[in-house]
This record gives structure tokens, sequence and C-alpha cells, in this order.
């Protein structure tokens, strides 16, 4: 015991220095090194945040510029030259208006396809319809008239609202004076509106110059149709927990 | 005589020169590791201290901005459908070929009278049957056809069937793609 005290006594400093770099070297590792890495961690996920909420903020400050009733008038602009769904009425009300503009009679008009009972979401595209983006209502049409009402007819089909499409045609000329027939298998285009929103922070999708000079030609067309297809509810986007809750 | 003794004879006595140097040296060591221990806890601590309450703004921050954005998701809803709309709206129309100019082809082949039938199929490709009175009038539709060709109006142009009756009366079916 003498000789451990004054081996102590005699070796103080150096066991001091010896048990201050212990503690140093013990702090190094079990307190700097993790709550360093801790930090930097904090550090990337604030630089993280930050640019979410720059972001958000740029996506906020599109969404206040823009004008929901104009958004509402382009849509429906838009809507009424590519439906929602099938929307029969628009189609055959554009057909005889197309008609009575270009002076022909309307003989004949009939939905050709299987997917005339099928609601759109158990309708699949074809190949021809995948290559094009959109689907079609096939439909056959035979009007009657001059040849130059008909040349009217064919010229003014894909210049109205509802978009219709000429996919082949055969025109008869008779011997005797009865008006020239002609049979036309046309497409009507539609797509079902999307349903998913996505999350908060998804980019916004831009209105181009091509788009809205889109919009502005379907404007110019006339539109020969009642506007059958109702607007979007307000609220799109958002599917209930519960949808046979009130 | 008591175990406390005074002594007043110097303790290091004896110890050697090179072990009092490692001895200072050890104690600058520790001293200097403890204080850089000391001022690097405290920036690491004060570096904790503000990315926490950095990041719990942010997150406020964020918080605010995505219940914003919910609040204005019939405007999303809106140009996400405007824009997706569009889009189909501008192929619908490029699909759609300006058939009307096939008449005026039509008109320069042959005289409207000529025709009996005339058929467009899904390729384009236009099918004419025509009755002629004569053969100089099939030259001359075949001379119109030639030229058209030439003038890219029409393009790939065939004669598919050329019949003479017992009457002189030329039946002729002729087909072509329009260029529109």
């Amino acid at each position: 015991m003498a000789t451990l005290t004054q081996t102590v006594r005699t070796h103080k400093d150096v066991l001091i220095s010896t048990a201050i770099l212990l503690f140093c070297i013990l702090a190094v590792f079990i307190a700097l090194i993790p709550a360093g890495r801790k930090t930097f961690g904090l550090l990337e996920e604030m630089r993280t945040l930050r640019d979410k909420a720059q972001l958000l903020t740029e996506k906020l400050t599109t969404l206040e510029a823009l004008s929901e009733e104009d958004l509402r008038n382009e849509l429906s602009t838009v809507l009424s030259a590519v439906p929602a769904d099938r929307a029969f009425a628009s189609l055959f009300e554009t057909v005889e208006g197309v008609a009575g503009r270009s002076g022909v009679t309307l003989v004949d008009m009939s939905i050709s396809g299987a997917a005339t009972l099928a609601t759109p979401s158990a309708s699949r595209l074809s190949a021809a319809e995948k290559k094009l983006g959109t689907r079609t209502v096939p439909f056959t049409v035979t009007i009657n008239g001059t040849l130059s009402a008909l040349e009217q007819f064919i010229t003014l089909v894909p210049n109205v609202r509802r978009l219709l499409r000429i996919r082949a045609f055969s025109l008869t000329f008779p011997k005797t004076e009865r008006p020239i027939s002609i049979t036309i298998e046309m497409d009507g285009f539609y797509e079902p509106l999307p349903t998913n929103l996505g999350a908060t922070n998804a980019i916004l999708p831009r209105l181009s110059e091509a788009h809205e000079a889109v919009v502005a030609r379907l404007s110019d067309m006339p539109l020969l149709g009642e506007r059958s297809t109702a607007l979007p509810p307000p609220f799109i986007g958002k599917v209930k927990e519960n949808p046979f809750a009130p | 005589m008591s175990l406390l003794q005074i002594n007043l004879i110097r303790r290091d006595v004896g110890r050697l020169a090179g072990l009092v140097r490692i001895e200072d040296t050890l104690r600058r060591i520790a001293w200097v590791g403890l204080l850089s221990v000391f001022v690097f806890g405290l920036i690491i601590g004060a570096g904790y201290i503000y990315a926490m309450r950095t990041l719990e703004a942010t997150e406020l921050r964020a918080g605010r901005l995505s219940r914003d954005i919910n609040a204005q998701s019939a405007k999303e809803g809106l140009l996400l459908s405007l824009v997706e709309r569009t889009a189909i709206a501008s192929r619908a129309l490029e699909s759609a070929k300006p058939w009307g100019k096939v008449f005026a082809v039509l008109s320069q082949v042959a005289p409207s009278d000529s025709y009996n039938s005339v058929s467009i199929d899904g390729s384009a490709l236009a099918t004419s049957t025509l009755e002629l009175s004569s053969v100089d009038e099939a030259v001359v539709v075949v001379t119109n056809i030639m030229s058209l060709t030439e003038d890219r109006l029409l393009r790939s142009p065939q004669i598919l069937s050329f019949s003479m009756r017992e009457n002189g009366i030329i039946q002729m079916t002729v087909s072509f793609h329009p260029v529109l």
C-alpha cells in the first residue's frame, strides 16, 4: 500500500495526463463521432426538405396564379371536342348538324363495334387506339346529296366539335337523276378523365403554347351538338375511403 | 516517528531528463486533446441545435405549403385534365385527314358524270370505277392521272381493270393514293 501510494505520488502527472488522454479518446469515439454523423444527417435532411419546400412554393405560386374559371372554360371547350365518355347524343347531334349545314340528307347512322354497351372502364384499347393514345367510337353514316353537298359534308366533318375522323367512304353515282349516295366510316373520340391527382409534391403539368394553340383552334370550331358532357366536379381526384358513406 | 514525514529532498531526484521530457509532452498532448474535444464538442453541438431548429421550421413550412396546395386541388385537377385532354385533342386533330381535297383530285382525273363509284379505304387508297364513252376519253383519264402524279397530287396510280363493251363503252377501274 505504501509502495502504491509512493508510485502514485511519484508518477501523478503521468497518470493524470494518461487519464485525460483516455477520456479524450473515449469522448471522440463515443460522443463526437456519433454526434457528428447525426448532425451531418440532419443537415442533409434539412437540405432535402428545403428543396422540397421550394418545389412546393413554386407549385403553390403557379396554382395561385391560375384562374379556376378560365381553366373550367378551357376544359369545357376541350371536353366538348373529346368528351370523357362515348356521349352518343353529342355524336348524333354533331353528325346531324354537319348534315344540316352542308345540305345533305342523313339516311342512316349506326354505331359499329362491340363496345356499344360496355362502360369505358370495361373496354380495352385496340392497337390503333393505343397508337393514337385515345379511345374511339366507330360508326357508319349514309348520306344522300349532290356532289358538292357531299364534298362540303366531308370537308366540314374534321372541322367541327365534337372531333370526328373519317376512316373510309364509298360513293355511288346513280345513272338516274337521284342524289348521290355515300357511306362513310367514321370515328368519334373520347377518353375518361384522370382520377388520380398524384402526390402533393408531384410536379405540376404546364400548359404549353402548343396546348394553348389547340384550345384556341377548338374554340374556333363550331359546336354543332349540345354540350352534353358535364363539367367535372369541383374536386377531382379524392377517393372516399368508404364509397357508400354519405 | 510518524508515518507522515516531511521530506525536503526533491522527489524527482534520480529521474532521468528524458522521462521528464516525455512527461511534459504527454501533459501537453493531454491538455491539447481535452481542449480540442471541448471545442469540437461545442461546434458539433451548435451545429446539431441549428440543424434541429431549421429542420423543425422547414417541416412546419412544408406542412403549411402542403395544406395550401391541397386546398387548391380543384385547380390542380382542372389543370391536369386540361393538359391531358388537350394532348389527346391534338393527336385526334392530327389523325383526321382532309378528305375533302379528294374531290378536287377526282374532278381533275375525270368529269363527275364519268364515275360509277369511288371508294377510299382505311389505308387512304382511292379506287374509282369509271364508265367512259370512248378509248380517247380513257386516254385522257390516264393522261390526267399521270399529270397529277407528276404534280405530286397523287401517288402510286394503278389501272386495276380495263374493259370495252360491245357498244364501245369503256369500263375502267383505277386506284391511287391522293396526297392530302
